[in-house]
């Protein structure tokens, strides 16, 4: 490896793809994260070949015009945020919703009529969350109604990595072996989601900073692990745009690391990183 | 030099040199002149000596050529064999490599993960540590009040016990107030005629005593009621204060453990940053390594084909001294030999020798993990580019 030839991210273009990733993803760089982001900006333009910063920035900031930009775009998109997900992660909530699936029926307004129980888990990443939803409301759901998940991510490669729904099991996924034997088909050395469970879930590229765009409101809103990224005003438009895009009594579940405390907000308080949208 | 085009030669000069024996055999018994055969002998007989000369030497040349052509040609063999083997293990290492390098990634996006987890539990913290200090100094404030409360209990209870008092005097003026009542009511019916206004006088006096002391003994229970009632509530308040402190010596423990776990966590959070940090440059590390036994692989490989193609050489080269179909086989058969074993070796060979059904990859090819979602069927939604509108939902 020619290390004389090696990209440099000048402190100017650092600040401004600070900035960019703020105006375009709300994801928010400590100044003592930024030494990491440079890092991985430097890598990225060593992959891309690109040496010059400026070139760089430019090429990730305007429309792309070239498949190369766009594979740089993709790239650039998939690198500067987390990936961290996995089967059942954080269980608590989905034991919350194997307890509470009558109550949830029974005081949503809409899902005794539409037989739909619309969950969205809006920052889906590789889709463990949103393939986890699916199969435990296969179990949990009386008959009739079905689960209708709509899953989205920003990094589009995340994203084509979910829809292909292919997976490798490590120590830290936490999925038991009724869903892997009942779910799931093993093809050399992973695990290929079935069917059945594929057909519930949506996937769709999504930037949470963009404007909601749903017909219909949801019962359930999963966002976990993102607020964690963003700053104060940025939860505070993001929790707000949930609020509007839920039905009553529909629930919103946020990290375990998260809470609402901070911000202004209209959900009632239900359990620690539960809360539930009341009036309306 | 070509030995079997030489050997075709003498065997012609051989032949030549035979018809002229019989022809000069044949002139001596014939007495023909013979001179002319003799000439022609005699010149054969030089090229077939200088022939045998030059065979001899040649041979000498030979068989040294032969000697150092069969070590090239058994080092050639071993050469093969060896980089085909030098392959494999690149493979192997790139392989390696490129999974260690798949594995740091996810590594690092969890570390990242976590940091900001754990960045936002100690903003959370902070929070809350505020909160408790808040509530301590209210906590406080309620105690200052409280005291205030229960010295203003204790006047009261005082003030109900002077009322007490007064309301005791009111009675015995009302008693006597009655008594002299009587008297005057006596001393009007002794008087007679004269007496009988005054009499109703009299009588007016002692209803107004009984009144006042009706009312003084309403009020006596009344007070004697509020002593009581503020007793209790100087036991209440008591009680209360003793709670207000508690909950001060309380928010106080709760304060001092907020500092810890946010001083704690902070201190989680910058070594979770140099972790992360660390981590990072390993995956630069890492990163080169992959592409370095990459390329390492390939020079590999490329020794094999170049040892492959001095292995070419040599058996050209034997043909060349040996002749075709001679000698070729003692460097090929070794070759084809060594070939053999590499073939053996690649199919042996598993970059991951714990997962059997994986086959090995080529140099240029992405983790398998990676591969294993992009080759997979997307579903039919399309790719994440075509998909932005949100279609039913």
């Amino acid at each position: 490896m020619d290390l004389n030839k090696a990209a440099v991210i000048e402190p100017r273009y650092l600040d401004l793809f600070c900035e960019y990733l703020y105006k375009n993803m709300g994801i928010y760089i400590e100044p003592s994260k930024k030494s990491l982001l440079a890092q991985k900006l430097t890598k990225l333009m060593n992959d891309g070949g690109i040496l010059n910063s400026g070139e760089y920035y430019h090429f990730i900031v305007s429309p792309p015009i070239s498949e190369k930009q766009k594979e740089l775009k993709n790239k650039f998109t998939d690198t500067v945020t987390v990936h961290k997900t996995n089967f059942f992660r954080e269980n608590n909530h989905f034991e919350f919703m194997q307890r509470n699936i009558a109550k949830i029926i029974e005081e949503s307004p809409t899902i005794r009529f539409t037989n739909e129980l619309r969950v969205w888990s809006s920052a889906c990443s590789t889709g463990e969350e949103a393939y986890t939803l699916s199969m435990l409301l296969k179990e949990i759901l009386p008959p009739g109604i079905r689960a209708k998940i709509l899953a989205t991510d920003i990094s589009p490669d995340s994203i084509r990595k979910a829809m292909a729904g292919v997976y490798k099991f490590g120590p830290e996924d936490n999925i038991t072996n009724y869903y892997i034997n009942k779910y799931f088909t093993k093809v050399g050395d992973t695990w290929v989601i079935s069917d059945e469970i594929k057909n519930n879930v949506s996937f769709r590229l999504f930037n949470l900073m963009e404007p909601f765009p749903f017909k219909n409101p949801f019962d359930i809103i999963f966002c976990r692990n993102v607020m964690i990224y963003f700053d104060k005003e940025v939860q505070e438009k993001l929790v707000n745009n949930f609020y509007n895009s839920l039905s009553k009594n529909s629930l919103l579940f946020i990290g375990h690391s998260e809470s609402l405390i901070q911000i202004k907000h209209q959900f009632t308080y239900h359990e620690p990183t539960i809360y539930k949208k009341v009036s309306k | 030099m070509n030995f079997s085009k030489m050997k075709i030669g003498l065997k012609i000069v051989l032949g030549v040199l035979l018809v002229e024996l019989i022809s000069l055999a044949s002139g001596i018994t014939m007495g023909k002149n013979i001179t002319s055969h003799l000439v022609v002998m005699g010149c054969l007989s030089t090229v077939l000596i200088s022939q045998y000369i030059a065979w001899v030497v040649s041979d000498n040349i030979t068989k040294s050529v032969k000697n150092v052509l069969e070590s090239l040609s058994e080092t050639s063999v071993n050469l093969t064999s060896l980089s085909s083997d030098l392959t494999v293990t690149g493979s192997k290492l790139a392989a390696g490599t490129t999974e260690q390098a798949a594995s740091i990634q996810e590594t690092s996006s969890t570390l990242e993960e976590s940091e900001s987890m754990v960045h936002q539990t100690t903003q959370n913290t902070k929070e809350a540590d505020s909160l408790a200090k808040t509530a301590k100094e209210f906590a406080n404030k309620g105690n200052l009040e409280m005291q205030t409360m229960l010295e203003s209990m204790e006047e009261l209870k005082k003030s109900s016990s002077e009322i007490s008092k007064i309301i005791k005097v009111i009675d015995e003026i009302a008693f006597q107030t009655n008594i002299l009542s009587l008297n005057a009511a006596v001393e009007a019916a002794r008087a007679g005629d004269a007496g009988k206004g005054f009499a109703v006088v009299a009588e007016e006096v002692r209803n107004l005593a009984q009144r006042s002391a009706q009312a003084a003994k309403d009020t006596s229970v009344i007070i004697e009621g509020n002593i009581n009632l503020s007793e209790k509530c100087l036991i209440v308040t008591g009680q209360v204060n003793d709670s207000l402190v508690s909950i001060k010596d309380g928010t106080n423990k709760v304060s001092e453990l907020l500092e810890e776990i946010s001083t704690a966590s902070q201190e989680q959070e910058i070594g979770i940053g140099q972790i992360n940090k660390a981590i990072s440059q390993m995956e630069h590390v890492v990163h080169g390594n992959a592409s370095t036994a990459q390329e390492s692989a390939l020079s590999a490989e490329q020794l094999t084909v170049h040892t492959e193609t001095i292995g070419e050489i040599m058996t050209s080269l034997s043909s060349l001294i040996y002749g075709e179909g001679k000698g070729v086989a003692s460097v090929s058969s070794k070759s084809s030999l060594g070939f053999k074993r590499f073939e053996i070796s690649k199919k042996q060979s598993n970059p991951i020798s714990d997962k059997p059904a994986r086959r090995q990859p080529k140099l240029t090819e992405k983790p398998a993990k990676m591969i294993a979602s992009y080759d997979a069927k997307p579903s039919s939604m399309g790719t994440p580019e075509d998909i932005i509108p949100l279609g039913d939902f």
